[in-house]
This record gives C-alpha cells, sequence and structure tokens, in this order.
C-alpha cells in the first residue's frame, strides 16, 4: 500500500482541503483494506478500487462525520500551498495567479462534497468522464449531468464575475 | 447563439477553441464575455492547483494507525462471533434511531420474564439471551455498539467486562442481537444498549433483575431493597 500513500492523501486532500482530515481520511480507507485483505488480492490494478473507494468514503459517510464548512477551514494550510507555488513567476504574476488560486479554492470548497468531489476527480486530477464512469461504477449520463451541475455550482460560487479582477482586490488588500 | 448558451457551454466545461458564433457573440457580450473569461480562469486554475505536500512521517503514521484500529475493531468482531449476532438497526433519519428492546416472555427456554413495569428478571446461574429488535430502514455500514451491564452480570464469553463495545454493519429490515446474558444472583440494575452512527447516538436502557420466586416475591424483594 505504501507505493500509493502519497497519491490517496493528495486525493484526500483535494476533497477535505485539510491535512488533518486528509490524513484521517486516507487512515479510515486503510482499516476497512485491512479487514478486507482478500479483496486487494484479487485486484490486479488496486488504483482504481482505491480511488472508487476513498471517492465513496468521503461522499457517503465520510462528510457526515467531519463537516468542513467553509468557515472552520484551515488558511494557514492553503498559504503553505501558494508559499510553495509561484516559482519562476514575476512577483506581479505571482500575486495574481495565487489570488486567483485562493479564489477559486474557497469557491470549491463552498461546493457540496458530492459535486466537489467530481470537480476534483475530473477537473483537478484529470480524469475523464468516461474513466470515472468504469471506476466509480456510475452510469456515464448521470457523471455527466452531475459535473454540469458541479460546474454551474462552483461558477456560482465564483459569483460569476471575473476571478482575475477580485483576486487583484484581494492581493491588494494584503 | 445567446446567453443562456454560453452559460450552457460554460457548465460543459467550455471549449478551448470557442466556435465562430460563440466568438461573435463574446465580442458583442460584455457580461458573457466576462462569465466567460472568469469561467475559463477558473478551469485553468483547477487544472494547475498546487500539490499538497506529504506530511513528515505519514506513510508511517497512517499505517501503523490503521493496522492498529483494525485490529481492535476484528477483535471485537470475534468476539461477538459466538453471541450468533443478527443484527440491523433502522436510522430513522431526523428522529435518530428506531430501537426497541424486545423479549418473548412466553419463552422459558430463554430463562427470563418481565415484570408488569417492564423489569426483566433473569434466572441466576443460567445463560440467559436477552433479545434487542433492530429496525433499518436501509443497510448502515457504520455502526459502534455499545452493551454496559449493571455489577453481578456479563456476557458470555466476555468474564468481568461490564462493558462491550464493537463495530458492525446493519441490514435493512428487521435485525435481532442476541446478548448472552450471565447473572450473578441479587445483581439487578440497568443494561444499557447504546448505538452510534453518523454522530448520532441512540440509548436504550432496561431495567434487569437476578431473582428466584415468583414474581410477587421477586416485585417484593426489588421494593424492600
Amino acid at each position: 500500500m505504501r507505493p500509493h500513500l502519497e497519491w490517496l492523501y493528495r486525493l484526500a486532500y483535494r476533497y477535505t482541503a485539510q491535512a488533518q482530515d486528509a490524513e484521517d481520511l486516507v487512515q479510515e480507507l486503510l482499516v476497512r483494506l485491512y479487514r478486507n485483505p482478500e479483496k486487494l488480492a484479487e485486484l490486479s490494478d488496486v488504483r482504481p478500487w482505491l480511488l472508487r473507494s476513498l471517492y465513496n468514503l468521503f461522499v457517503d459517510q465520510w462528510r457526515h462525520r467531519r463537516r468542513t464548512p467553509f468557515g472552520h477551514l484551515h488558511p494557514e494550510s492553503w498559504d503553505t500551498l501558494f508559499a510553495e507555488e509561484g516559482a519562476g513567476e514575476t512577483p506581479e504574476t505571482e500575486l495574481q495567479s495565487a489570488g486567483l488560486r485562493r479564489l477559486v479554492l474557497e469557491a470549491l470548497y463552498r461546493v457540496d462534497e458530492e459535486h466537489r468531489a467530481l470537480l476534483v476527480l475530473h477537473d483537478v486530477e484529470g480524469h475523464t468522464l468516461p474513466e470515472l464512469a468504469e471506476t466509480l461504477g456510475l452510469p456515464l449520463g448521470t457523471l455527466k449531468s452531475r459535473l454540469f451541475r458541479a460546474r454551474r455550482k462552483l461558477r456560482r460560487q465564483l459569483g460569476g464575475g471575473n476571478p482575475l479582477a477580485e483576486a487583484d482586490v484581494i492581493v491588494a488588500e494584503g | 447563439m445567446d446567453c443562456k448558451t454560453v452559460n450552457e457551454i460554460l457548465d460543459r466545461g467550455g471549449a478551448d477553441e470557442p466556435a465562430a458564433d460563440l466568438r461573435l457573440h463574446l465580442a458583442h457580450c460584455t457580461a458573457c464575455r466576462k462569465a466567460w473569461d472568469a469561467g475559463r480562469a477558473a478551469a485553468a486554475t483547477l487544472k494547475s492547483l498546487p500539490v499538497p505536500p506529504l506530511p513528515a512521517g505519514f506513510a508511517d503514521r497512517v499505517l501503523s494507525r490503521a493496522y492498529a484500529q483494525a485490529e481492535r475493531v476484528e477483535s471485537r468482531r470475534r468476539g461477538m462471533q459466538h453471541w450468533s449476532l443478527a443484527l440491523a438497526a433502522t436510522f430513522l433519519l431526523g428522529l435518530g434511531l428506531g430501537l426497541f428492546f424486545a423479549w418473548n416472555a412466553a419463552a422459558p427456554a430463554d430463562g427470563y420474564r418481565t415484570l408488569a413495569d417492564g423489569t426483566l428478571v433473569l434466572a441466576p446461574g443460567n445463560r440467559t439471551v436477552v433479545r434487542i429488535a433492530l429496525d433499518a430502514d436501509h443497510a448502515i455500514g457504520d455502526v459502534d455498539f455499545m452493551i454496559a451491564l449493571p455489577a453481578g452480570m456479563e456476557l458470555e464469553g466476555h468474564p468481568g467486562e461490564r462493558e462491550v463495545a464493537w463495530h458492525g454493519e446493519l441490514k435493512q429490515g428487521r435485525n435481532v442481537l442476541g446478548l448472552p446474558l450471565l447473572a450473578q444472583a441479587g445483581a439487578r440494575g440497568e443494561l444499557t444498549a447504546e448505538l452510534r452512527h453518523d454522530e448520532k447516538d441512540s440509548v436504550i436502557k432496561l431495567r434487569v433483575v437476578a431473582a428466584t420466586g415468583p414474581t410477587w416475591w421477586v416485585r417484593l424483594r426489588q421494593w424492600a431493597t
């Protein structure tokens, strides 16, 4: 399992936006795995199964235990992320892209878990809808309409305006 | 091309190369152009979100904790196997857990009976199976169960333990949890069954007394003590 942990953590972090929650989510997945070792043995490629299990765990069960409304997120963890980004950018573009990322992240984590998870898998991680349909065991049409709704929700959270312009304002205030 | 169509294109993920009619609309509609730019910028940002750094010691920590937790769960599960456990519960959304004790006073094989006030009377020294019926409107994967017993009582297979907890699953419909109780003469108090799922608790308490003799005699002794 060790080779998959970094990837699992990255996914979990994308879902939850918090380091501790991401760690807890991965740990819970591993607990289930330990209790069902025969499942691992019968899989030729474990990654799709892990992706599906983590998705289901987050969307169906875990979200009820750890509610992370936007107000409870830890912006300092995002600051860590932003601090590591921007290498090679000019100070001006760095500030602009960091502000935009913050806006998009804030909007993303105001989207409900089910739609957020799909946005993470498709728009952030780059999985295609047919891939996800097969991996998650969901009809392609269902995923399409769900992704459509997810994007609409995200755009609503972004206010429908131009996030680039708003990012500039936030950076200026900071 | 109209504004509604532009919005729908954006919700489908936009297009890398806008078609001619879309380009024409964007050139004349300020609101759509702003929405288009914003949507494209957001999509590009999502694709380039930074990768969170892996916390130090993450792999060792999470593997060891998960293993320890799985062991605890498995240990509890093994402890429950010989109880011929068949259980499930119903979580009535918004109302908590639909749970009740069910026992059959006319089942002498179980060796217990009930008083008018609902107190369960056990025969001391005998193994008595108390059944808890749980109705579930849907299957539930993660449920924590805890049974707490009064002094002088224990569950078969768990000598000296007054609290037994385990993790389990519930199937849809009626499920029955059989608790094999062993009670010393004179033991009495409350048997508590607690179920926890999704941060919701449901607790049922049942008065139990281990005594012999006719019902009126048991009641009299209860009253006297």
